[in-house]
């Protein structure tokens, strides 16, 4: 999955360990921390851009703590934070189906009918 | 966090770069001091008792813990960060590729070429070869085409993000405390020959020519990567030690012609046999009067089972798999079978000298101290733990 040039390698060899239950729980783990990781990297690049701002004098400190989003924007600001928690949580609580028993369902529904044609 | 090594090889990435290493650093420290101590407390408080017999080793607190969530969070942090070390170095340095290229070339050009001996010869051993030891991608002969140093500045670029500030400023307050530590109780001993095993980029190899300017100090390894990396590292800071490609189980150095065989951090990655070796190396080149002594972990039976898993961890889960069995060693044991005599045997536990005034560290030494858990861990009331012997 390396974007990187070829010669380049940024992975281990061997085996990784599976503390979890699953592998996929062990695999979502590495995606947290990446994303965690990226998340305080993009923070800091904002305190960043916002120190520079200052200190060239192009906005004050004042004026980025006071600044406020009007109306229609705080309720499209709202809207959109709705949106990412249902996009984010959308697993949590949805109702699941093991593999084996989906698996089973789909070849049922395959099998001609005993009780004539479907069609 | 990270601070930037202070050297003219040290590669800075961009910010973004820089964030995630100080990301991976803070990670690093959060779990070895807090969550490795929650962990810690919920075994002593939640688990021990339910057990129905004491566990008494490591490995008997290591299958009580194993089915636990804190375990598993631990030690999918743990793991994941130690790949997020070398992924984190190794961009930057992938980058920089052509012009620290140029910058260690030149660096080495100014340097006698004697001071670096290479072997293309040399087999590079298993322990070092068949895995990526520490999960550092590549291992420590790690070369990607023309960057025949790579190994080595991923070792020291990634030792700096790994050690999160708690080794030094140019990762050498092992090999400092070290030379300081016999300097100050030994004024008498003055050694004219040092030897560091397994020195990777001599970074705790240059603290001991630090400590005893006069002496002729030689750093050897099997990783011409690291060799060729460390060379221009000693060089840029205007230290004078020499690097030859060499496996401590076959010194290349006559009987009787070492005043100090030194390591650090270097048996627990070889197996018990080939610890048996080096130490009787060790003992064959030494001069009489001189001085064996190797910085490591603290041998299991001096730690409580809980430390003793803590420890034993990165046998299992960070590709170091003699880190166990070494220190399930009887460390006298091993010494005497080497040919040191008992009345000769010497321990060591030292605080961080870098860390302290010089005042500071030598009323610090006159206090004997004994193992505890912070004893060679990375966390906070660290201390280093050696053990050797005169001949």
């Amino acid at each position: 999955m390396s974007t990187e040039d070829q010669n380049f390698t940024l992975d281990t060899r061997g085996k990784r360990p599976s503390f979890f239950q699953t592998p996929e729980t062990d695999a979502i783990m590495t995606a947290l921390l990446e994303t965690m990781s990226q998340l305080w990297a993009t923070r800091n690049q904002v305190r960043m851009l916002e120190k520079l701002l200052v200190e060239k004098s192009i906005i004050t400190r004042e004026e980025l703590d006071m600044f406020d989003f009007n109306d229609t924007e705080k309720t499209n600001d709202n809207q959109a934070l709705q949106e990412f928690f249902a996009d984010a949580f959308r697993a949590m609580g949805a109702s699941v189906q093991s593999i084996d028993s989906r698996q089973a369902e789909v070849d049922e529904a395959q099998r001609p009918s005993t009780k004539g044609d479907r069609a | 966090m990270p601070a930037p090594l202070k050297h003219s090889l040290y590669v800075k990435g961009d910010a973004e770069q820089t964030t995630k290493q100080e990301f991976v650093s803070g990670l690093r420290g959060f779990l070895l001091n807090d969550m490795a101590a929650a962990m810690k407390e919920s075994y002593i408080a939640d688990i021990e008792p339910t057990l129905t017999q004491k566990p008494e080793t490591g490995e008997e607190v290591h299958a009580a813990l194993k089915r636990t969530g804190l375990f598993k969070f631990y030690s999918s942090m743990r793991y994941n960060t130690q790949e997020m070390v070398w992924r984190s170095a190794l961009r930057p340095l992938h980058q920089s590729m052509e012009n620290l290229s140029q910058l260690i070339d030149a660096v080495s050009a100014n340097g006698e070429r004697s001071k670096l001996m290479l072997n293309p010869n040399l087999d590079i051993p298993l322990n070092v070869s068949a895995i990526d030891v520490h999960l550092a991608p590549g291992s420590y002969h790690r070369e990607d085409g023309s960057a025949d140093w790579m190994g080595g500045a991923l070792y020291d670029h990634g030792l700096n993000i790994f050690s999160f500030g708690m080794m030094g400023e140019n990762l050498d307050d092992i090999g400092q405390s070290m030379a300081q530590y016999i300097a100050r109780k030994f004024p008498s001993f003055s050694p004219s020959t040092i030897l560091d095993l397994g020195c990777t980029v001599g970074h705790n190899t240059c603290a001991w020519k630090l400590t005893f300017p006069e002496a002729e100090v030689t750093g050897i390894d099997v990783a011409s990567a690291c060799l060729k990396y460390g060379h221009a590292r000693a060089l840029d800071q205007g230290v004078d030690i020499n690097f030859k490609q060499m496996n401590a189980t076959a010194l290349d150095f006559p009987d009787s012609s070492i005043d100090v065989v030194f390591s650090s951090m270097f048996l627990h990655e070889l197996s018990v046999k080939d610890i048996r070796t080096v130490m009787a190396e060790a003992h064959r080149v030494l001069r009489p009067g001189g001085l064996m002594l190797h910085m490591e972990l603290p041998p299991n039976d001096s730690l409580s089972p809980f430390d003793a898993f803590y420890l034993d961890w990165d046998a299992y889960y960070n590709n170091e798999p003699y880190y166990k069995s070494f220190r399930d060693q009887d460390f006298t044991q091993l010494r005497l079978d080497a040919g040191f005599q008992a009345e000769h045997l010497i321990e060591l536990i030292t605080p961080q000298y870098t860390y302290m005034d010089n005042a500071e560290y030598s009323e610090a030494i006159d206090v004997e101290q004994g193992f505890d858990g912070n004893t060679g861990r990375l966390a906070e009331g660290l201390q280093w733990f050696g053990f050797g012997a005169w001949k």
